[in-house]
């Protein structure tokens, strides 16, 4: 740990995050589409967001929203073809990555900004041991002799509380239960010592009790190494803890941004109202769950006016004309045409089931 | 590992006895008096083809005389052929220009194969990727002494290349030959890589890989090429078992005084100890080759434990 820590003061020193006077990392109206043989699915429709140093964003939002596809915009891996990249900017640290050439691109990969996904067994390579894998960037990227570089990956593995870490070194993926593969993961995520880490879903693919150990262990390391965090989940009960801000997606566009104790406390968005509402309560026992009806739309055919419109219980005409503009609340955001009178309490329902 | 090699080999005696089983009766049953093929024009006295007939076990049921001639197989005693000449020393002669013939082939097909079918796996749906499928899918399509007959036409009307190998020395007069006897191979090659190479691309990990701030050279020789190679080697090492035993087509058309063309020639002079004793040989080639693919298989894919 000792010397670990030292490195990332070392690292501090390399041109600070503030180079530009702007934030760490900043996506500014981001575009993607996906053309396929269907047709094109827009999925990313104007989405911005920012990062500071140090901090945690939660981008919360179900599946088909967007968060993840954002997430590969950012690292520059997305599939392409069928993803492109149509429009906005990805700032880090002042300097648009959707400008610079692959070489530049690369150099921010792994080392500046780095990302932990979601089922970390087809992540990782099978058919190399999971030492080799931690290490292989700060072999080829670091320049550490193997040596050495084996060294740091016991280091990372003891890092993540990856028992008897040297022994299992020249384990293969395979050979690791889910939440210790999700750690070597996130070993290797950390092993460049990034300014920011993604974390796609990190949790998704594990047990409720190793969900809670994960979740407590990034909290810890983020803390730890200073590292800012964007956290993609679409579970709510993850967040509470861990984010200092929240991002609520829909149909690849942010329809909510508040910081988290006000988001929970009031939400501007039937969207997120209808998320917190169908959060499990223990006092709710034997009552029918509670779910936003119907589905997310086809991002190959977003409705008109709010993509919302269709499943909210508050839609008046304007909703399915008029796109919403992004409203901001003091500190907040919505794109609800009515989220003031929704945070003040005095929007009324328009319909118990809404038009699916 | 140990005892999944074990329990192989005893599988493979099974396997071992079963073929050269159904390979001797078949030319049990297709000849015909061996004793008068063996004496030739000369007619014998009933004395001499009776001591014949009783030093030959031919008397003896079926099974009897496969049991005789298994014995004398496993001990390493090959026997005469029907003309008298020692069979272990036409294999001995033989081989080495089946082998030569194969690993040229095999060179061939490992080196041009993985190499374009990583190439238009690159560049899948482009021009490159649809012409080499086309050509690969012809050259599945058309039969090896159709191809190998139109080269060697090609060869004697323009003096290109010899289409007599013989006994030549020179690996140059190989080439053409081995190309043909690799061609269904290379193309099977190609195709096999390009769908494992495709397959693998998409494959998370190599997201994993590139988020580590790789090269792409890094990325697809590395990563992905470690695990598309898993299914391609294991083809490769079963088309080696085949090329060692020799092409009866290949090397008839360019002459070339291998196992096949033996085999080709005993079967046609109805030699049958030849024809067994060259068959068993290649079945025990053919099982070994296999047995090494399935213990690579292992050590390529860790994920893979023989228990």
């Amino acid at each position: 740990m000792g010397r670990h820590s030292q490195s990332i003061v070392e690292k501090e020193s390399s041109p600070g995050p503030d180079d530009g006077g702007g934030h760490l990392l900043e996506v500014d109206d981001l575009y993607v589409e996906f053309r396929t043989g269907e047709g094109v699915a827009k999925v990313i429709n104007g989405v911005s967001y920012h990062l500071d140093a140090g901090e945690t964003l939660a981008v919360l939002g179900e599946s088909g929203s967007g968060k993840s596809v954002t997430a590969q915009a950012i690292m520059g891996i997305l599939d392409s073809p069928p993803g492109f990249v149509t429009g906005g900017r990805i700032l880090y640290q002042g300097k648009d990555l959707l400008k610079v050439g692959e070489a530049e691109r690369r150099a921010v990969r792994g080392r500046e900004i780095s990302i932990i996904f979601q089922d970390a067994l087809s992540a990782l390579n099978p058919v190399f041991t999971v030492g080799w894998q931690i290490s292989e960037a700060l072999r080829k990227r670091e320049g550490l002799s193997k040596k050495d570089a084996l060294e740091r990956a016991v280091e990372l593995m003891e890092l993540v509380n990856i028992p008897a870490a040297r022994e299992r070194l020249k384990s293969y993926p395979h050979q690791f239960s889910g939440g210790m593969r999700q750690r070597v993961m996130i070993a290797m995520a950390l092993a460049q010592q990034p300014n920011v880490v993604i974390a796609d879903e990190p949790t998704t693919a594990l047990d409720v009790t190793v969900q809670a150990q994960i979740m407590d262990l990034l909290g810890e390391l983020r803390r730890e190494m200073n590292t800012a965090m964007i956290l993609i989940t679409h579970d709510l009960g993850v967040v509470a803890d861990v984010a200092d801000r929240i991002a609520v997606m829909y149909a690849g566009r942010i329809i909510e941004h508040a910081d988290v104790h006000a988001l929970y406390r009031s939400p501007a968005h039937p969207y997120t109202l209808g998320l917190l509402n169908s959060i499990p309560r223990l006092d709710d026992k034997g009552k029918t769950l509670r779910t936003i009806p119907g589905l997310p739309p086809n991002l190959t055919k977003i409705p008109s006016g709010c993509p919302f419109h269709p499943r909210c219980r508050f839609v008046r005409d304007v909703c399915r004309s008029e796109v919403p503009p992004s409203l901001d609340l003091g500190g907040r955001q919505s794109a609800c045409h009515f989220a003031r009178e929704l945070l003040a309490g005095e929007l009324e329902p328009t319909r118990k089931e809404p038009e699916l | 590992m140990f005892r999944y090699i074990i329990r192989r080999l005893l599988q493979m005696v099974l396997a071992f006895f079963g073929t050269t089983l159904l390979v001797y009766w078949l030319m049990f049953a297709a000849s015909g008096d061996p004793i008068a093929a063996l004496a030739g024009e000369k007619p014998l006295s009933p004395s001499v083809r009776q001591a014949l007939i009783q030093e030959f076990h031919l008397d003896q049921p079926f099974i009897v005389q496969y049991l005789y001639y298994m014995r004398d197989l496993l001990t390493f005693d090959l026997g005469v052929n029907t003309s008298g000449r020692d069979i272990g020393q036409i294999v001995a002669t033989a081989w080495p220009y089946t082998l030569k013939l194969a690993f040229i082939a095999f060179i061939f097909v490992v080196v041009v194969g993985i190499t374009l079918g990583v190439i238009v796996a690159m560049k899948r749906g482009g021009v490159f990727d649809t012409v080499v499928l086309l050509l690969t899918l012809i050259v599945i399509s058309i039969p090896v002494f159709v191809i190998g007959s139109t080269l060697a036409l090609f060869g004697a009307k323009w003096g290109l290349w010899t289409t007599n190998v013989g006994g030549s020395g020179k690996l140059l007069a190989y080439l053409v030959p081995a190309l043909v006897l690799g061609s269904l191979s290379l193309a099977t090659a190609v195709r096999l890589t390009r769908s494992s190479v495709g397959e693998n691309l998409r494959a998370d990990y190599v997201r994993t890989a590139k988020s580590k701030g790789l090269k792409r050279s890094r990325v697809v020789g590395v990563h992905v090429l470690r695990n598309s190679l898993i299914p391609v080697i294991t083809f490769l090492g079963i088309e080696l078992g085949g090329l060692m035993g020799g092409a009866i087509v290949t090397e008839k058309i360019f002459n070339i005084p291998g196992i096949g063309f033996e085999l080709a020639k005993a079967i046609g002079l109805e030699d049958g100890p030849t024809v067994v004793t060259i068959v068993s040989l290649l079945v025990i080639v053919y099982l070994l080759m296999n047995l090494l693919v399935d213990v690579l298989y292992a050590v390529l894919d860790p994920r893979i434990r023989y228990e």
